[in-house]
């Protein structure tokens, strides 16, 4: 009781943790007694910390094991940040907005030029065309790289291959004025072909043509719709796979009824495209609509009772009724690879994937509970959806983690850390044998 | 830096503070924060009830200061790092959407961290009113006032004034704060 530790701290109205700590353990003298309580009457970090360690010693908690720890952490963090991140820190702070509006205003003007210039380089060149087939060779006006004479064909293409750009308008514009010179255009396109399929990049460049070609059908001026149109004709027109690979896939609604296997419709059976985790549920009378369904994409269904089924989409839009059960799960577990029948239900080959502990419907309260953001992404209010690809072994052991669509401000350390400490995994199996397999999962930070 | 570390190791938080606005040493910060990191982790242990994540608070509370210290002037260092650490449990606690041991999160809660910075400015006002002091402390009730003389005039501590009056030791303490708050609110209307 008289140990008389002149703490001197509370004289100046400040206390340590140790003062508390031997406060709450009955160490202190009335006197000291009475200044803490006068301290902690007055200042709410204290007593709100007093409470803490009244908590933290009814509970058996060690302080010194959680204080060394933390100390190291501290330590650690002091020495990551010494070398660079003070500075970069502080300028991607206050540079960040700046500079995405500068990029944003680049791109948006950069494309606005490049599509006029485009535009009027690919009328300038079609009505040199136009021109040239009737008169004699004449150099082009406005590119001069582009030489259009009958005799020197063969000898332009080779030089186009390698310009991307100019290229493209050439057999653009060749391409959309096939009445004017067919025997001219037709060996400058096909070599340009065979270099799109091989560069990604010239991908991008005859999408740019194919705009062109739009914009000298119907002169107007070029606009979003526009190019959406274009890129339709364009299919229309050149059943090109590197092309429509290219361009954006048209979405589409699907809708289907479920039924269990006495055709009676399953509510609350969970349906969404596989790889993208935000699905629909089955009404009342088994309907859905999934959204943003494209050709290619895989259904995958999910109940409470039932393994996941799996479901190629095709081109209709209407899957009718689906038998859902288990017979069918195994019996459709055999792989078609035809496509002969595009208006059939193709069935994929679904041997049991990986799944949670205690099923998805569990695993996504358990998702929705505990997706918390962290303080950063609290601040700046970033909310939004991480995607996590791992790999989950025949064990069931969790690896690999791979943000697959990243928000960062610590979100996706913390996707990976709530999978981690999530529930188990039961491995795939395929032919009843576990299996590694790759699983995606979806977490909402809102 | 280094020579200026060695020339005058800052004493106060304020000088911790300047030094670390002037330096942005992390060093300097780290030395600052792990002296009050006991608390910081104790009050995060009052709201989150969890060791991990409290630790995990602490740490993350450090990560707010090592930016909003740069930005802000923080006069009083210990009741804003209280209301940064208490703010970040309450979000957490918020996200979370759980009631702990009865705990209602409520928007006041974030308010009232408005209050604490001015607390010190209050205190002053207090001290410099005795004779109006007075006159509140007469207007308490009967229990408040006893508590209130015997902790604040006679320098008692909870214990002692619990076995002098025989009330609960938790009531002498409700008795204090309600009679101080009653006493703030008596002072504010006479001013």
């Amino acid at each position: 009781m008289a140990k008389k530790k002149t703490t001197s701290s509370s004289e100046k109205h400040t206390l340590t943790a140790n003062d508390l700590k031997r406060y709450e353990a009955g160490e202190m003298t009335f006197q000291e007694m009475h200044q803490v309580e006068k301290i902690l009457l007055e200042d709410n970090f204290y007593a709100d910390a007093a409470e803490g360690i009244t908590i933290l010693q009814q509970e058996g908690v060690s302080t010194e094991k959680n204080l060394s720890d933390l100390q190291a952490r501290l330590n650690q963090r002091i020495k990551q940040n010494v070398p660079a991140s003070t500075q970069t820190f502080r300028f991607s702070k206050l540079w960040k907005p700046a500079s995405i509006a500068a990029a944003l205003l680049l791109i948006f003007g950069g494309t606005y030029y490049f599509f006029n210039h485009k535009n009027e380089d690919a009328l300038a060149v079609i009505n040199n065309q136009e021109t040239s087939t009737e008169s004699t060779p004449v150099t082009a006006a406005n590119s001069s790289a582009i030489e259009k004479d009958k005799t020197t064909t063969e000898q332009a293409s080779d030089k186009i291959i390698p310009e991307t750009s100019k290229s493209t308008v050439v057999t653009t514009a060749s391409k959309a004025s096939p009445k004017t010179e067919l025997k001219n255009a037709e060996p400058a396109y096909i070599p340009e072909k065979s270099e799109v399929a091989v560069n990604n990049n010239l991908i991008k460049t005859d999408k740019v043509a194919e705009n062109a070609v739009s914009v000298f059908q119907k002169p107007v001026m070029l606009s979003e719709k526009k190019a959406k149109a274009s890129s339709q004709i364009s299919e229309e027109e050149e059943l090109n796979t590197v092309a429509s690979n290219a361009s954006g896939i048209e979405t589409a609604v699907v809708s289907g009824i479920v039924l269990d296997e006495n055709h009676e419709p399953m509510p609350n059976v969970t349906v969404n495209i596989k790889g993208q985790a935000d699905g629909v549920k089955t009404n009342e009378e088994g309907k859905f609509y999934l959204k943003n369904a494209r050709k290619g994409d895989i259904a995958v269904f999910n109940s409470l009772t039932l393994p996941q089924m799996e479901i190629y989409l095709n081109n209709n839009n209407s899957l009718g009724e689906i038998i859902y059960k288990e017979d069918n799960i195994s019996l459709l577990a055999q792989p078609k690879i035809s496509v002969s029948s595009p208006n059939e239900l193709m069935f994929e080959h679904t041997n049991l994937k990986a799944r949670p502990e205690f099923g998805w419907e569990a695993f996504q309260v358990y998702l929705k509970e505990n997706a918390k953001r962290p303080p950063k992404a609290a601040q700046m209010n970033i909310r939004g959806r991480v995607i996590v690809s791992f790999t989950v072994n025949a064990k069931g052991d969790l690896s690999d983690f791979i943000i697959m669509r990243s928000l960062g401000y610590g979100c996706d350390e913390e996707a990976i850390r709530i999978i981690k400490n999530g529930p188990k995994w039961f491995p795939a199996t395929k032919a009843d044998e576990p299996v590694k397999s790759t699983q995606q999962v979806l977490i909402r930070f809102q | 830096m280094q020579f200026f570390k060695r020339k005058s190791k800052p004493q106060t938080d304020a000088e911790y503070i300047a030094a670390y606005q002037a330096s942005g040493d992390l060093n300097v910060l780290g030395e600052l924060y792990s002296r009050n990191m006991e608390m910081v982790f104790a009050v995060c242990y009052k709201y989150l009830r969890d060791e991990e994540e409290s630790k995990d608070a602490t740490m993350e509370i450090f990560e707010q200061l090592v930016n909003d210290l740069r930005k802000h002037e923080v006069s009083n260092f210990k009741s804003w790092l209280h209301s940064v650490a208490r703010n970040y449990c309450l979000m957490q606690l918020r996200a979370r959407k759980v009631e702990i041991g009865g705990l209602q999160i409520i928007e006041e809660d974030f308010m009232e961290n408005e209050a604490d910075l001015h607390l010190n400015h209050e205190k002053l006002i207090i001290e410099g009113n005795l004779e109006k002091l007075e006159g509140c402390i007469k207007k308490l009730d009967e229990e408040q006032k006893t508590c209130v003389e015997l902790f604040y005039l006679q320098e008692k501590c909870y214990k002692e004034i619990a076995d002098q009056t025989g009330f609960d030791l938790n009531k002498v303490k409700s008795y204090i704060q309600n009679g101080k708050r009653n006493l703030k609110i008596c002072m504010e209307r006479k001013n």
